[in-house]
């Protein structure tokens, strides 16, 4: 017999609406195999939205499925898993309850990913449809909505650049769940769902500026839904449609009532109930962002995790053209809050060349590697708001800011090993500082030990040091910096700077200048 | 053109009045001076064994209406009592028929020496042998039930045959008793010491035998009879359970197992007919007095007898399938092309070995599969335990309401589940229907499906006399179909965007109105517009309309149901356009064919549904198209061979009568031509030549 060459893979996925596995044989991200796809209806939107609690027999209901869809990756010989919950087991007050029942039930564990995250997700999914579609972005700008039950996300592409990325709470079934059924029914629904949609998306206007955008993808849940009321599809991946299209066809549906929409699209009441929201979200949104051409991808989260789970074991370069577009979102957020982008990318520059000398031996790999860039990028924004205690703004800047691709607990590093950079760490005098969680204290303080130094090797903020080489030995970092410029400032600061890293590495750092 | 009203009452025949036309057909075959002699006989025991089964589930069930006050009126207009008047009637009728077919087939069974006699016309010789036969094998199983005021009349089960005893005591006072005879005995006797080969009813043996039976009393009259009551299997063969979640459910208790139907032998004595009529509590209508031997149903043993070969056909042999020519890798067939199965003429075997392979296989990691009817020791269940025994994963889907002998039933799934079989035991709202086996094999190029699709059940019984189509594929599409039909059906998921397959009730009956309307739109479109569909029965009236309307429109439609069928043909403007006939022969016919001209580009489908209510909204089913081009013609020349017999064919007329297909053409007898196709494609000249060269051991 051949030596096997693919391996089998099961995404689950349990989301608002729908419990869902997918499982895949894949040799990597251009070669794989969907050979099982289960969606099951489940109502957890519904009831979590309102009462934040998920009842006992939706619980139980949930390992049933999962106990047959532990069957069915058994009949696949499945070899690897990722099992991830969304929006309503995230808001759900009885979370820990139901992942505890799901793994004594069925050995499963459970990832439940934050907002960003999961936009991420999706986010990964359209891209890579769209290139294959070869889509492109190079010019004009393309703005990705996702729509889920429970969120909406907004992200601006442009030549692979995330130039935009903003999260709302606001999803179909939320929609619904927020007005009570007579409210629904009301005469003044539609306008006053309007103005509620208009407010909570509006700022999204302001943020884009002057961004021109040709291309809109819709994805999400209600998708589908719209696509049957087009009579396109569903099978196929993606649609484009001309804007004006797109209006008419919500003109002339706009008018009609539950009972209408019901007979002419041939819908069953529930989901007929959530197409006036749905309708009327799209055209707030296209309001909003006058787009060319419409595109709807059929992608689900599922889809991401798929293939995010398969980029990273098979694709280095999706790996790194991924890590790239996030560089590029970290430098959007530097920008907006006035970033001095060149002592920024000096700062990453010195760090990496530090990072990478030591890293292997520190335990640090890619994943850290990426978390530095985006301490080193975004250490200083905090001077936005003060220039006198900047790390403390950093750090709040950073955690009240949505960071696809970084979750909640990765960006808690970033913020801390911003604020460390410039403060010290175990300060009982300093009542203000952030608490670092026990866990998170390595992480941090080798990230902040290292961005420390090599903020101080741009003390002047004029990036003098055009090159720079790193040795290791007998516990000794030599930094040879080659500079024609006088290096006096950043020699003494690079002097203090150096306990801390001493501290956390056990190295001492020395700084030389060579004259290049 | 102003719309056509099809739902006029006129334009469709009753249900039950169709399936008694369709017995008569069968009983009719007795009188085909060309079949052998006992297989003659064979089919008067086939269309007795039929009305026990009509009476105690469709009879039953249309009294238990009537009781309960339905008063839906069926497509042809009727009433529920209506029916039963029209039901007594034809079924009167076609006892008569029975009877009298049955005396003159004795007559000539006389001309060939397989005499029947009566006890007292034997010889001395064969007295004695019977009197010794009597004490010894009889007399012992016989209870005597004598009824007055303190011994009630006792419980009679369904379908027993009986004796009724007029007596009078020593004191002159006249009364009643019962003899059952027993079950447990062969019905039919041979009388060995004859000399010539005689038979004698068990009913004389005791007749004759049992005047001291009953101590003290003094017989005056003896008569036969049988009763056959309302069953209280499953309504299997119902559609009208709807209408009997109305009933009351004590009502329901009390009628259940109520006599439907007391046959008689023909007597004068009104006495003992009236106890009879009282105590069973049967209307005159149910009442039916036979002149001659009642129950034929034990002709079946007694043609299985030794020594009756002359007068039957050559054992049946299911052939080997054209299209698997020699053992070896079954899964590696099924990969290089579709293999389409026609049983009986060809074995079922494959079938068996698809599953039992599975089950011996390494590389497979799941086996699923319906289950509707089992054959008793059923190789397949056996192949399925031992595949969970093997680690495999194995899922059955298994349909309990399916079966009479339920408790067998559950005998079996428990050993299915003991061996570690996931057994699902029927849907809560549907009966699954569906035939199909679905194999997960992982091969080095990743997960491979192999299918077997079939218009029958898995069961290797009645494979060898229902002509059925079976198809196994490993086409991806199907497969992945395949496998969104067992998660559905397991609730792992919702119905997905079917590729290939059409489920019933998700979908079928659309996806069948959409090939009758889509022929319609060919003929408008100044094209052919052409149907052919095969089934067992037709009676579900919205179905009925589309192909009155498709008629109307100018499709020509040739229907071959076997059954009951509930549209008529030649109503002007309606449905001149359409042709029925029945196949009824050796074999029974019952694969669902589904063939559309599409204006040249034809479409051809199997099934496991009827065109009927039940099949279409309350059972899980599968219709699916058969893609490749050499099927398509190798199935498509099988429905012309139907339309071209002249044998086993009966169209029906105008007037709702069936009539034998007569012509001056050469006699064509569809069933008798495909299992000679079938033996001429394994005879030697067909094989290669490494099989040629294989020496020959022992005969099959």
């Amino acid at each position: 017999m051949r030596r096997k060459n693919y391996t089998t893979f099961a995404a689950i996925h349990l989301g608002s609406e729908m419990l869902s596995m997918q499982i895949t044989e894949y040799h990597n991200t251009e070669r794989y195999k969907v050979v099982e796809c289960c969606n099951r209806r489940i109502r957890l939107g519904e009831a979590t939205f309102k009462n934040k609690i998920i009842p006992f027999p939706l619980v139980s209901e949930i390992c049933e499925i999962l106990i047959g869809f532990k069957r069915l990756m058994k009949e696949y010989g499945v070899e690897e898993y990722v099992m991830q919950a969304t929006t309503a087991v995230r808001e759900a007050s009885n979370q820990v309850f139901l992942l505890d029942q799901i793994y004594n039930k069925t050995g499963l564990v459970v990832d439940v990913v934050d907002m960003p995250r999961e936009i991420y997700t999706k986010f990964v999914a359209i891209r890579n449809t769209l290139k294959a579609e070869k889509i492109s972005t190079e010019r004009e700008g393309m703005l990705m909505m996702d729509i889920s039950s429970g969120g909406l996300g907004v992200t601006l592409v442009r030549d692979e650049k995330i130039c935009y990325q903003g999260n709302f709470h606001i999803g179909i079934i939320r929609i619904k769940e927020s007005f009570e059924r007579n409210r629904r029914e009301s005469m003044h629904f539609n306008k006053a769902l309007t103005e509620f949609l208009s407010s909570t998306i509006g700022p999204v206007r302001n943020e884009l500026g002057d961004s021109k955008v040709r291309y809109l993808v819709l994805s999400g849940t209600e998708t589908e839904l719209l696509l049957r009321m087009l009579g396109l599809d569903e099978k196929q991946l993606v649609h484009r449609i001309k804007a004006a299209d797109f209006h008419a066809f919500f003109d002339s549906m706009r008018q009609m009532s539950l009972p209408q929409l019901i007979q002419v699209y041939k819908l069953p009441e529930n989901v007929a109930e959530l197409v006036l929201p749905t309708v009327l979200l799209y055209e707030q949104l296209l309001h909003l962002i006058p787009a060319k051409e419409i595109i709807i991808t059929a992608d689900r989260f599922i889809d991401g995790i798929q293939l995010l789970h398969i980029g990273n074991k098979t694709n280095p370069v999706m790996r790194k053209e991924l890590e790239q577009e996030l560089i590029s979102l970290f430098h959007t957020i530097g920008a907006r809050y006035l970033y001095d982008k060149k002592h920024a990318q000096q700062v990453e520059r010195l760090s990496l060349i530090i990072f990478d000398k030591i890293s292997k031996a520190y335990g640090m790999g890619e994943h850290e590697r990426l978390l530095l860039r985006a301490t080193c990028i975004l250490h200083d924004i905090g001077k936005y708001i003060c220039m006198r205690s900047h790390s403390i703004y950093s750090y709040q800047l950073i955690m009240s800011t949505d960071i696809i691709g970084l979750s909640e607990a990765d960006k808690e590093i970033v913020a801390l090993a911003s604020y460390y950079h410039a403060n010290r760490l175990f300060d009982k005098t300093n009542t203000r500082a952030p608490q670092v969680e026990k866990e998170l204290v390595p992480v941090v303080a080798k990230l902040a030990a290292i961005v420390r130094l090599a903020d101080a090797l741009d003390r002047s903020y004029m990036q003098k040091i055009h090159s720079c080489t790193v040795t290791l030995k007998d516990n000794k970092l030599k930094v040879l910096a080659a500079s024609k410029e006088d290096l006096t400032l950043e020699i003494w600061t690079f002097d203090d700077k150096s306990t801390f890293f001493e501290e956390v590495f056990g190295i001492e750092p020395i700084l030389e200048r060579v004259n290049k | 053109m102003g719309k056509l009203d099809l739902t006029k009452p006129e334009y469709f025949y009753n249900r039950e009045l169709s399936w008694l036309k369709f017995n008569l057909r069968v009983l009719k075959e007795a009188m085909v001076k060309d079949t052998p002699l006992l297989e003659r006989l064979k089919f008067i025991a086939i269309s007795a064994s039929n009305l026990d089964e009509f009476f105690m589930v469709r009879v039953a069930g249309l009294w238990s209406n009537f009781d309960s006050g339905v008063e839906k009126r069926d497509a042809s207009g009727m009433s529920v009592h209506e029916q039963l008047v029209a039901i007594s009637q034809a079924a009167h009728e076609q006892v008569r028929t029975q009877t009298k077919s049955l005396i003159a087939l004795m007559a000539e069974m006389d001309a060939v020496k397989l005499h029947f006699r009566r006890v007292k016309d034997l010889s001395e010789l064969g007295k004695d042998w019977l009197e010794e036969y009597y004490r010894e094998v009889v007399f012992p199983v016989l209870t005597p039930m004598a009824v007055d005021a303190s011994r009630p009349f006792p419980f009679l089960a369904n379908k027993t045959l009986n004796l009724a005893v007029e007596l009078i005591k020593a004191d002159g006072e006249h009364s009643m008793g019962l003899i059952q005879v027993p079950s447990v005995l062969d019905r039919i006797v041979e009388v060995e010491p004859e000399g010539k080969r005689t038979f004698v009813f068990l009913e004389d043996i005791i007749a004759s035998h049992c005047h001291d039976l009953f101590k003290g009393c003094h017989i005056l009259d003896m008569v036969s009879f049988r009763v056959t009551r309302d069953s209280d299997l499953d309504l299997e063969e119902d559609d009208s359970v709807d209408l009997m979640k109305e009933v009351e459910e004590s009502l329901r208790k009390r009628k259940r197992g109520a006599a439907v139907r007391l046959e008689i032998f023909k007597t004068n004595n009104n006495r003992i007919k009236k106890f009879l009529e009282e105590n069973l509590d049967v209307t005159e209508m149910e009442v039916y007095e036979i002149n001659g031997p009642l129950d034929p149903t034990c002709f079946f043993k007694f043609i299985g007898m030794k020594g009756m070969w002359p007068w039957l056909y050559e054992p049946f042999v299911p052939q080997r399938p054209l299209e698997l020519p020699y053992d070896g890798d079954l899964f590696a067939s099924i990969r290089e092309n579709d293999i389409l199965l026609h049983h009986p003429y060809e074995s079922f075997d494959p079938v068996v070995k698809l599953v039992s392979d599975a089950a011996d296989d390494p590389q497979v990691l799941a086996i699923k599969q319906t289950l509707y009817r089992v054959s008793g020791n059923s190789p397949i269940v056996a192949a399925l335990a031992r595949a969970a025994e093997n680690g495999k994963q194995v899922t059955v889907l298994v349909e309990l309401k399916a079966r009479f002998d339920e408790e067998n039933n559950i005998l079996w799934a428990r050993r299915l589940e003991k061996a570690g079989c996931h057994v699902i035991y029927g849907l809560v709202g549907l009966k699954t229907h569906a035939k199909i086996i679905l194999i997960v094999r992982k091969e080095d190029n990743g997960i491979k499906r192999y299918l077997h699709l079939g218009t029958g059940n898995y069961n290797d019984s009645t494979a060898k006399l229902y002509t059925d189509l079976g198809l196994m594929t490993a086409n991806d599409e199907f497969g992945s179909d395949a496998s969104a039909f067992f998660n559905l059906l397991s609730g792992y998921s919702e119905p997905p965007v079917w590729n290939k397959l059409v489920m019933a009730p998700l979908g079928l009956r659309e996806k069948i109105y959409a090939l009758i309307d889509n022929e319609i739109a060919m003929v408008r479109a100044g094209r052919e517009g052409h149907i052919i569909a095969k089934m067992n029965s037709l009676i579900d009236q919205p179905v009925i309309q589309k192909l009155y309307e498709a008629s109307a429109a100018g499709v020509h439609i040739d229907l071959i149901v076997r059954g009951i069928c509930g549209l008529r043909t030649g109503i002007e403007g309606i449905s001149d356009n359409i042709t029925v006939r029945s196949i009824v022969g050796r074999q029974l016919e019952h694969s669902r064919i589904f063939w559309f001209a599409n204006g040249g580009e034809e479409q051809l489908y199997l099934s496991s549904a009827d065109w009927m209510p039940r099949n279409l909204n309350d059972r899980v089913e599968l219709f699916f198209p058969v893609e490749t081009e050499e099927h398509i013609h190798r199935i498509k020349a099988l429905l012309d061979l139907y339309l071209r017999d002249n044998v086993g064919a009966h169209m029906m007329q105008s007037n709702g009568t069936y009539r034998r297909v007569r012509n001056k053409l050469e006699p064509v007898s569809a069933q008798s031509t495909l299992y000679e196709m079938a033996q001429l494609a394994v005879t030697a000249d067909k094989l290669p030549m490494e099989k040629r060269l294989q020496p020959v051991f022992s005969r099959r």
